[in-house]
């Protein structure tokens, strides 16, 4: 370190360590720093009587002989750890393949095979996460001031307490967020001052065409009503349930047979915050908890499909995928032609790959497979391919893998498992 | 809009095409002579534009990734008060930049104070880090070089940031601190003297840095 150039080497390292640790990126809280700042703007000037002056000088020395008497300190930053697809713990803070991120504050961050995810900023009320490509599902705790954001190529999605997915395909330069609860705010070309996406909605947004596609993802939650109410609505459709595929591994097989669902008036009184809102504040174990209280086969055979969707969640969340199980079959049975009755066989397919075992792969294949009979064009209709694909692959089903990645690739030429489907089809060639 | 997204849009669904705000493309002189005729869409996109900036100079300053949100805001007060003064409308990024390090100058002066008034306890600078960085090392490193940082003079220590960090040229690093180039350099070879002097007296740091000299070409 005594001649020059060591030093400047050192020097110049160092530099560029301190650059990277201390970027642009700013927090969801920093973008909203505007409206903060606008409302400064048009406050009032404050008074300058001699009173008030005097007022604040004897309030600023107070403030001198606090700080004397204690240093103020920053609330402690949040800690995360990362999971890979085996479960093992790692120290780094970024994210290939299917895994999860895990937060202090109860906050969670699961990616989807072939997805790639960084936590770049991390403090006290929330973290920035960099979605470099692929597909996750995000839940994140809704706590007083909690800041958290998303970056996906040229967008910001800024988030309070909710839970959704995103996907972000940089070959296409295409962004897509589906809310499952609370909002979100979209920022990225074309979307002007943000685009606020709620409950029940589905974006498209697309870097490379400008164009920004906002529709409806669960027409049995009306977005603009508040979930409370959306969630003690009593759904009607009590048509019979699908079959289900037709072998029927342990995974599967529902423990208890399901109840008729009673008349309204029979039903066990509704918990008294609705389920979705404490999903939404990452109140997991209590919903697990009522759930309890309440009789699982009575929640099960009475509850709502928004509060069996909201309790699917909250068991898959806390690694109850026995329960997660018992709600999605419920929700399949009790409402098969809504989003979430149909949803929710892409869900069982997903708890299924949390074996290893080949009666749970194959499990899995049959429910992405009525997954995309019942919802060709679903939101989960390219991962649901994709998985197969997987799976055909894993199973060694050549000739299956190979018909899934050549419709793959036709369906979706620019989706996460392109590469993967390519390569099949070429080989097979 | 191809692939899987088209599957996606559905009948009946709602199609933005939002166009962006009219500021957006006019240039910095443009947006001032905009905010001082009071178009109410400027401070918006004047604020959308150079927000970064100034996060990035107070953070790489002060050695914080957050926390830096009410000097940005004091920042751009400031800025709103003081832009009729400024008589060359395209110098704007350099006017904000002496702005910044002008609130950089305070805050670091109230810091001092604090420490001073808790008899040394040292607080906010430094080894208060909150840097994501997938080596432990690295980030160890870059504490201790903040660490070190802290014992510079406040100019001295925003020259170093601006010149060593940010990357600014010697004339740009004079205009942010409002000095002359001649006062500007001999600061700057001040701080890199002691910082140079810090660095290679830290064990901690000398043995980092000699595994990256022995990685390095």
């Amino acid at each position: 370190m005594n001649k020059p150039r060591d030093s400047d080497r050192a020097l110049r390292h160092l530099c560029e360590l301190a650059r990277a640790a201390f970027t642009e990126d700013l927090s969801a809280s920093e973008q909203a720093g505007w409206s903060r700042l606008e409302a400064k703007m048009s406050g009032r000037p404050r008074s300058r009587h001699p009173l008030a002056v005097g007022l604040g000088l004897a309030a600023a020395a107070a403030a001198v002989v606090l700080l004397a008497l204690g240093s103020h300190r920053t609330p402690p930053s949040l800690g995360f750890r990362v999971i890979d697809e085996a479960g093992v713990p790692h120290a780094a803070p970024d994210l290939a393949s299917a895994g999860r991120i895990e937060f202090s504050d109860g906050s969670q961050v699961t990616l989807t095979a072939e997805a790639r995810a960084s936590v770049t900023a991390i403090d006290a009320r929330g973290a920035r996460i960099r979605l470099e490509h692929g597909r996750l599902s995000a839940h994140f705790v809704q706590l007083p001031k909690a800041s958290w954001s998303l970056a996906a190529g040229p967008y910001q999605v800024l988030v309070t307490g909710t839970a959704f997915d995103v996907s972000w395909t940089p070959e296409e330069r295409n962004l897509e967020i589906w809310l499952r609860h609370g909002s979100v705010l979209v920022k990225g070309p074309n979307a002007g001052q943000g685009l606020a996406v709620v409950a029940g909605q589905h974006l498209l947004a697309s870097a490379a065409s400008g164009q920004i596609v906002l529709d409806a993802m669960a027409p049995a939650v009306p977005p603009a009503q508040p979930i409370a109410a959306t969630a003690r609505t009593p759904v009607p459709d009590l048509a019979p349930a699908p079959s289900p595929p037709s072998e029927r591994p342990p995974m599967r097989e529902s423990p208890r047979a399901l109840r008729p669902a009673p008349s309204p008036s029979a039903r066990a009184p509704e918990p008294s915050l609705a389920w979705p809102q404490s999903l939404a504040h990452g109140d997991f174990q209590r919903i697990l908890d009522e759930a309890a209280r309440r009789g699982l086969d009575e929640v099960l055979s009475g509850a709502t499909s928004a509060d069996l969707a909201a309790l699917a969640d909250a068991a898959r969340y806390r690694r109850r995928n026995d329960l997660a199980q018992q709600a999605l079959l419920a929700q399949r049975q009790r409402f098969p032609r809504s989003l979430a009755g149909r949803d929710a066989a892409f869900f069982l397919g997903t708890l299924d790959e949390t074996r290893t075992s080949r009666e749970a792969r194959t499990s899995a294949l049959e429910w992405y497979g009525r997954y995309l009979t019942e919802n060709p064009a679903g939101s989960y209709a390219g991962q649901a391919m994709g998985r197969r694909l997987a799976l055909f692959e894993s199973l060694h089903d050549r000739i299956a893998a190979r018909e899934t990645a050549a419709s793959y690739l036709a369906k979706f030429p620019a989706g996460p498992y392109a590469t993967k489907a390519r390569r099949i089809v070429e080989s097979s060639q | 809009m191809r692939s899987e997204t088209d599957s996606q849009v559905r009948q009946g669904a709602k199609i933005l095409v939002l166009p962006a705000a009219d500021l957006s493309t006019i240039d910095d002189a443009g947006l001032v002579r905009a905010v001082l005729h009071g178009d109410p869409r400027a401070p918006r996109v004047l604020w959308d534009r150079h927000a970064r900036l100034v996060y990035r100079i107070l953070r790489r300053s002060l050695g914080q990734q957050n926390e830096v949100e009410d000097l940005v805001q004091e920042v751009f007060l400031s800025l709103w008060k003081r832009l009729p003064t400024l008589r060359e409308p395209k110098a704007l990024p350099a006017f904000l930049v002496t702005i910044t390090t002008l609130t950089l100058r305070h805050e670091l002066r109230r810091r001092w104070v604090r420490r001073y008034m808790t008899l040394g306890a040292k607080e906010d600078i430094g080894p208060d880090l909150q840097v994501v960085h997938p080596n432990p090392e690295a980030r160890q490193a870059v504490s201790r070089l903040y660490a070190i940082l802290d014992r510079l003079g406040r100019e001295e220590r925003i020259a170093f940031v601006l010149r060593y960090i940010e990357g600014m040229e010697l004339t740009e690093v004079a205009t942010a601190l409002e000095l002359s180039l001649a006062t500007a350099k001999r600061r700057l070879a001040h701080a890199r003297t002691r910082v140079d002097h810090h660095i290679a007296r830290d064990p901690g740091l000398a043995a980092y840095l000699s595994g990256i000299d022995e990685e390095s070409p």
